[in-house]
């Protein structure tokens, strides 16, 4: 009988969500290397805690708003608590996304969470013929 | 194929007698010295400008006349830009935009109406950048001659160029339908440090530092200042070369762009994409024969237009600019400013009638 179509869909288990400080970030070993949890209440962030720019440890910088224009020179701040900042060269990433707000979009990976019985879950998928990823740089 | 016009966009009329605009200028600069033009402070040691002969050591352009009758030895062109110069940074206030105005008073007098080269020629509108009340008063005075169809500013202002006090200026220009130019421009004397670190010793390391660090500094400000998001119309050539250092430089503004443009949220995309839409930099002989094979990349090419500069010592020529280059990118280059120029320039190019034969081959 041959395996079923699709990724493969598992749980990494990441401990209990009481363990997780609220509005602070923590660090798990992750399934591909460091990951970094943001708890906002009872919601979950899981970024990889690894920028796509230079490889820096990305989770490690400060969660910050942004600056935009308004038009020419008149700037607003936003998003304050939803933009995470990288340590190294500041880029700037959503938190909840991972993605970067300038363009071309970069992002850092980022993983769906569950949350079940009060236990963190990262929902991994894997494809069924995955190569092994490389975790030397995290 | 239809055969487009090959334009020279910078040549440098020059005045027979240094104080020829004095007829122009307005009665309470009498008695008083006007600068002389084309003179900073690193003469080389050969005649700066190409004399007119071993008789007349006066430069090659001193006259409408001169420029006419060697026309096609010298630029070789179906069309030129005259762009007058204008002592660069001039000290007295009122002074600058004077001269700036009896300087196009005279360019439009002597060379544009000229029988001999009104067929040919067109013209760069000086502007006194400084003053920018002075210089949208100027720009909208002349706007009604389309034999006006660029702009000219010096290389050296008293601040880059992207800064804020400049902005209407550039509004104007591209209002108008004016590609704004930047032009090696001296003589009096306040021009900035040739160096960032300071002042060099010898010609070779001012002519070989000045043009492309200065044009870089303003390029950088027109980009950190926000002016080509702010003026989305503006076009900026400059026309002492910088093509060949261009992207290195932009590289260094691009890769940190992502983590400060906190700071200039303007900014929207990385320096280096501002490029093609706003700003080309004339061939210069540093860049020259080789052109592009040696010092340029392929996209510093399409950032390229062709101009001599003659009579300046390194002038170069058509035949020089575009060895090297394949059909198509000679005809680009010596014929397609006004694609980038647009405005003005595209609609008085249009009226230009191409020679058949000359240079492009």
């Amino acid at each position: 009988m041959s395996a079923p179509a699709g990724p493969r869909v598992e749980h990494f288990d990441c401990g209990p969500l009481a363990d997780l400080e609220d509005g602070g970030m923590t660090l798990v070993d992750g399934p591909d290397g460091s990951v970094g949890l943001f708890r906002r209440g009872d919601t979950v962030y899981a970024l990889r805690n690894w920028c796509p720019h230079n490889g820096a440890p990305v989770c490690l910088g400060p969660v910050t708003g942004t600056n935009v224009t308004k038009g020419g020179h008149e700037v607003e701040h936003v998003r304050d608590g939803e933009i995470l900042r990288c340590p190294w060269h500041k880029w700037e990433f959503e938190l909840a996304t991972g993605m970067s707000i300038t363009q071309p979009v970069r992002k850092v990976h980022s993983y769906r969470v569950v949350i079940e019985n009060d236990r963190v879950y990262l929902v991994i998928r894997r494809l069924r013929k995955r190569k092994n990823v490389d975790t030397t740089h995290d | 194929m239809s055969i487009r016009p090959t334009i020279d966009c910078v040549v440098h009329p020059w005045p027979g007698a240094s104080e020829d605009i004095r007829e122009f200028l307005p009665a309470r600069w009498d008695g008083q010295p006007i600068p002389r033009i084309g003179r900073y402070f690193y003469p080389p040691s050969i005649p700066e400008w190409t004399p007119i002969g071993d008789d007349d050591t006066r430069p090659a352009t001193s006259s409408p006349e001169l420029l006419a009758e060697s026309w096609d030895a010298s630029i070789g062109t179906d069309g030129a830009i005259l762009v007058p110069l204008t002592r660069g940074l001039i000290p007295e206030p009122d002074l600058g935009p004077a001269v700036c105005r009896a300087t196009n008073e005279w360019l439009r007098a002597k060379w544009l109406d000229h029988p001999a080269l009104r067929d040919r020629v067109a013209g760069a509108v000086r502007i006194d950048p400084e003053d920018a009340a002075a210089a949208v008063a100027e720009l909208d005075r002349v706007a009604g001659d389309p034999r006006f169809v660029t702009v000219a500013v010096p290389l050296q202002g008293r601040e880059p160029y992207g800064s804020r006090r400049y902005l209407p200026v550039w509004q104007k220009a591209a209002e108008l339908g004016f590609t704004v130019t930047i032009v090696a421009d001296g003589g009096c004397g306040i021009n900035q440090f040739p160096t960032m670190a300071g002042y060099c010793d010898h010609y070779v390391e001012y002519n070989s530092l000045l043009p492309w660090t200065a044009a870089m500094v303003h390029l950088a400000s027109f980009v950190g200042g926000g002016v080509f998001e702010s003026i989305p119309g503006l076009r900026v050539v400059f026309l002492d070369g910088g093509a060949d250092v261009v992207f290195p430089f932009m590289w260094r503004m691009d890769k940190p762009w992502r983590g400060v443009r906190y700071q200039v949220p303007w900014i929207e995309k990385h320096p280096t994409e501002y490029l093609v839409d706003h700003v080309r930099f004339c061939v210069q002989r540093a860049e020259g024969a080789a052109l592009p094979a040696a010092s340029l990349t392929s996209l510093a090419t399409e950032l390229t237009v062709y101009g001599s500069r003659f009579p300046h010592w390194d002038a170069i020529t058509p035949e020089e600019a575009s060895a090297g280059l394949d059909a198509d990118a000679a005809e680009n280059l010596l014929s397609g400013a006004a694609d980038f120029y647009g405005g003005r320039f595209a609609r008085w190019a249009a009226e230009l009638s191409a020679r058949p034969g000359l240079p492009v081959r």
